[in-house]
């Protein structure tokens, strides 16, 4: 940089800073060479007086801005590079007017700063235009100034659709039937800092599926919808559109697909069926008990976070000493059937089954919840020996 | 681990709770109280601990705190160890049920601040500090109704098999008094792998494993198998009765008291053949062959063994004094089979190292038929009423005892409805007669005297099903209840389930002169809780049950923590019994509640509430 230089070589000539240069110098105010300076001067002396002292020369500055529009609160790194063509120490001064460059500088204007070279303008966080003004200054009191406009654009708002319940998909990356769905824009940002004024939520969802509805009606309520798949599997899918006063964000776009009926599953009994063949007393009540029915509609226990349930129903058999199976009747929404002492004799073999039920009849996939024993148990046989 | 006992009523009550909270539920002196919870310890900057203890300020004691309209709690948060670098103090706190409860800092302090504590149940307070979420305090205040009824559960912790053992907890909750943020930290317990083996031959044998804690009622059961390898049972901290029952001729074996260190450090069982137990089976005609004999000390059995032709028999047992048992398919009677006990007063002894004998003589009867006419997809069930006394003879030891014996059996009509059952023992027998449940007819009894010979057909005339009816209170909120009525008379397991109408009336078809239990359960959406009403008898006219009023649910919330203290255990079935010593309590096996824990361990509960004196 030429002013660098300059201030490495350090002020090689004499002179009277802040002294004006006669009109001679400022007609040789071009002419840069000392030698030629010189020749001239003295050529000059041979026709009439001649001013020997300094001719000052003003420097000269330009600007440099990466760009015309930057977003509010960014930081605009303007440079600016210059020459003083006496090689004289410059002095820096940075201006910022509000409103687009004026032809002239304010001369009331008060410098932002005395940096070098480079002045980091922070762009105001309203939708305005400023003035960036550059003025270099000699130790002779010559200047040279400019200038650069630079205005705020608004930056759109990004949208970002969270799945907010159910709290994780299944173990295939998809939901389970009968979830209720709690989509939420909290994570969308506005990066100027603008409020979201508008949201607009597009479902797209299978035909007999419900609607997309505000979750709460406190304000502001469109931002977080929700809907209740049901019974109907497929995909759904929800875009977002934010809006911030100005400009629309790009849509966002969750697809949440949501499984067929799973079959359910018998997870835990008591006693456990690896226990079987289970000796029992005669004499002793002997009960049998699934504790566990993983489902998507229809687990057990119930679910206490309320969300859709339906029982499963239990179907109860038992057969002794290898006979028929007699139906359990009236236990098909009891968890537990009980053989009472008594009513079995030594060397009875007694065998209890259960098989659960969600109520639908055809279950499109094989596949059960990932914590189902392999094979996805409907049923649980228990043999009772009694001795 | 015992919750304390019953202390007296009012302020009193919410130290129990908070005591409840942290002795019953963390027996590894882990702080469970919620003090500062396990999000609250962590420390700020890396490296750096700190934890925010928040501490009563007016009341003095969190022990006093008693909700009332207007009442207020305040607190101090006090930061310990070195602070975040920068301090900003994020208050939140709520109730029970998880609903926010409004924070107001006090005066200029950041560090105190109060909340309105107007209505009975846990609050949850909690704070960070330093904004980093790193640096935190929680604590778990209950203000117990002080007209609150106590009330004592069996809780029972099932995590999935990688998980603790299942064990059980007694905890109080208080009438009136829904409760959040409790925390339960698993017994880590014991793996104890069982490995049974022939003693003889030293080779790996198949058993039935039962453990039982005889301070409770937790049974642990699990099986070997000849050929695989040792099976693993998880067992919590406690004393177990083990029985082993090998499948082979191996002689059962009792092992009480024993811990689970003790069992994991025995190696393996071995199973000797024990001491056996030899002698025949006969009657007036000689031998009897397919007789099945066994000996029961209590839950210690013998081996089963059933006789051959010439009706001897050899079993084997562990020494002890036994009761026996023999039973023997009637010949010619098909289904009847009859059953004679020796009861363990005097019983037999099986000594050590030596042979016991034991004679079976059963004794000459006449014979009869039973003759029904009954309709058509009908069971009928008929069992000797009147004791077949002198009918079986025990002998051991040289002196002979009689022994109490009975006929029973269960045979389906052909089709046309008529049942033959020959060659009974001439006796009184009760015939039961079990209808399609689904239809009109009730299950039947009736008594018949069998005399010698072929006795004459009797017609069956199906009695009607009678109504069991009644009110479920409150009445406001009890339409729509599922119940079920379960027959316990014995003989067969049945059961009869409907709905209550508007207002909670309900009416069920039932059998008459049979004993039910009415089971209650209200769906989740429902203010109730499930309850058991106990036994009762239907007489032949039905019966109108008093007003049964169902106790409100009381919300149990918290999270069951494994063994570390650190981590939720997911997955875990969590169910809760009333206790066989509460005067409610109709069927301490039944749950009153039960859920599962999310994944984060945490769950909640409808208890019963004990409610409120008034």
């Amino acid at each position: 940089m030429a002013f660098a230089l300059h201030m490495r070589n350090g002020r090689k000539r004499g002179g009277r800073p802040g002294v004006a240069p006669p009109p001679v110098s400022q007609m040789l105010s071009t002419i840069s060479s000392s030698a030629v300076l010189v020749l001239l001067c003295a050529g000059a002396c041979l026709v009439q007086a001649c001013y020997l002292g300094r001719i000052n020369n003003k420097p000269t500055v330009q600007i440099h801005v990466p760009g015309e529009h930057f977003a509010r609160g960014q930081t605009v790194e303007v440079t600016a590079t210059g020459k003083d063509p006496d090689n004289d120490s410059v002095h820096w001064a940075w201006y910022v007017i509000p409103g687009p460059c004026a032809a002239t500088l304010d001369p009331t204007a008060l410098p932002s700063s005395r940096q070098q070279l480079m002045f980091d303008f922070v762009v105001p966080l309203d939708a305005s235009t400023s003035c960036v003004w550059v003025m270099v200054t000699d130790v002779d009191g010559a200047s040279d100034t400019a200038s650069a406009t630079i205005s705020t654009v608004n930056r759109p708002p990004t949208a970002v659709i969270s799945v907010s319940k159910p709290s994780g998909t299944n173990q295939f990356g998809r939901y389970d039937l009968y979830s209720r769905f709690d989509l939420s824009s909290v994570g969308s940002s506005d990066a100027d800092g603008d409020a979201i004024v508008k949201r607009t939520w597009t479902p797209s969802f299978p035909p007999t599926a419900g609607a997309l509805v505000p979750c709460s009606t406190t304000p502001p309520a469109d931002q977080e919808v929700c809907f209740d798949a049901g019974n109907v599997p497929g995909d759904y899918v929800v875009s977002l559109v934010l809006n911030d006063g100005t400009d629309d964000s790009a849509p966002a776009q969750v697809r949440l697909t949501v499984d067929p009926d799973h079959p359910p599953c018998i997870s835990d009994t008591d006693p456990l069926l690896i226990a079987s063949p289970i000796v029992v007393d005669p004499a002793a009540d002997e009960t049998f008990k699934v504790q566990g029915v993983l489902d998507d509609g229809s687990p057990y226990p119930a679910p206490t976070d309320g969300r859709p349930y339906v029982p499963i129903s239990f179907a109860w058999s038992m057969r002794r000493n290898g006979g028929a199976w007699v139906d359990l009747t009236g236990f098909d929404q009891l968890n537990k059937a009980t053989l009472a002492g008594g009513s079995s004799l030594s060397g009875d073999v007694v065998d209890v089954r259960v098989t659960v039920s969600d109520g639908v009849a055809f279950h499109p996939t094989a596949s059960c919840d990932a914590m189902c024993p392999t094979g996805c148990p409907t049923t649980a046989t228990w043999t009772v020996r009694y001795r | 681990m015992r919750a304390p006992a019953a202390p007296l009523l009012g302020a009193a009550l919410c130290a129990l709770v908070a005591a409840c909270a942290s002795s019953t539920a963390s027996p590894g002196g882990v702080p469970t109280d919620g003090s500062a919870g396990r999000d609250g310890g962590g420390g700020g900057d890396a490296g750096v601990t700190c934890q925010v203890n928040i501490l009563p300020v007016l009341p003095i004691s969190f022990d006093t705190v008693v909700a009332a309209p207007g009442a207020r709690l305040r607190v101090q948060g006090d930061l310990t160890g070195p602070p975040p670098s920068s301090v900003s103090w994020t208050w939140s706190a709520t109730f029970a049920d998880g609903t926010p409860v409004a924070v107001t800092q006090v005066g200029a302090a950041p560090s105190l601040v109060e909340l309105p504590i107007d209505r009975p149940g846990s609050y949850t307070i909690a704070v960070e500090v330093g904004g980093l979420g790193r640096c935190a305090g929680r604590r778990n205040v209950v203000a117990a109704n002080p007209k609150g009824n106590l009330a004592s559960y069996r809780f029972r912790f099932t995590p999935p098999p990688s998980g603790d053992p299942t064990q059980d907890r007694d905890m109080q909750v208080i009438g009136g008094t829904p409760t959040g943020g409790n925390v339960i930290v698993l017994d880590q317990g014991m793996v104890v792998p069982f490995d049974t083996r022939d003693a003889t031959t030293g080779q790996p044998t198949a058993a039935y494993l039962r453990l039982t804690d005889p301070a409770g009622s937790l049974v642990v059961e699990g099986r070997t198998t000849a050929a695989g390898p040792p099976v693993k049972l998880r067992l919590p901290s406690g004393t177990f009765d083990v029985l082993v029952v090998p499948d082979g001729d191996l002689a059962p074996l009792l092992l009480p008291g024993k811990r689970p260190a003790d069992l994991a450090g025995a190696g393996p069982l071995m199973l000797g053949k024990g001491e056996p137990v030899a002698g025949r089976v006969l009657n007036g005609a000689g031998p009897v062959a397919g007789a099945n004999v066994v000996l029961r000390a209590g839950t210690l059995p013998s081996t089963l063994v059933t006789t051959k032709g010439d009706g001897a028999f050899t079993l084997h047992a562990a020494a002890g004094t036994y009761a026996a048992t023999v039973t023997w398919p009637l010949p010619g009677s098909s289904p009847s089979t009859l059953e004679a006990v020796l009861p363990p007063a005097p019983g037999l002894g099986v000594p050590s190292g030596g042979v016991a004998g034991l004679d079976i003589q059963i004794g000459s009867y006449e014979t009869a038929s039973l003759n029904l006419l009954v309709n058509v997809g009908t069971r009928v069930m008929f069992e000797s009423s009147s004791s077949l006394d002198g009918l079986v003879g025990f002998t051991a030891g040289g002196q002979t005892s009689q022994a109490a014996a009975r006929v029973r059996g269960e045979v389906v009509p052909i089709g046309d409805g008529t049942v033959t059952v020959p060659g009974l023992p001439a006796a009184s027998y009760r015939v039961t007669v079990v209808p399609d449940p689904s239809g009109s007819d009730a299950i039947t009894g009736l008594d018949v005297a069998l005399a010698a010979g072929n006795n004459p057909r009797r017609t069956v005339a199906m009695s009607p099903k009678v109504s069991l009816s009644g009110n479920l209170l409150p009445s406001a909120d009890a339409a729509g209840i599922l119940l079920t009525a379960v027959d316990v008379t014995g003989d067969l397991p049945l059961a009869i389930s409907g709905m209550t109408a508007a207002q909670g009336m309900f009416a069920l078809a039932v059998s008459p002169a049979r004993s039910y239990m009415l089971r209650v359960r209200p769906s989740p959406d429902q203010p109730l809780a499930p309850t058991v009403v106990a036994p009762f008898v239907v007489g032949a006219g039905g019966l109108a049950l008093a007003n049964q009023k169902v106790p409100l649910a009381l919300l149990y919330a918290g999270e069951v923590r494994d063994h570390s203290a650190q981590n939720g255990s997911p997955a875990t079935l969590v169910q809760v019994f009333c206790l066989a010593s509460a005067a409610s309590c109709a069927d301490p096996d039944t749950p009153v509640a039960e859920t599962v824990t999310a994944s984060d361990g945490s769950f909640s509960l409808r208890l019963p509430d004990p409610g409120v004196t008034p």
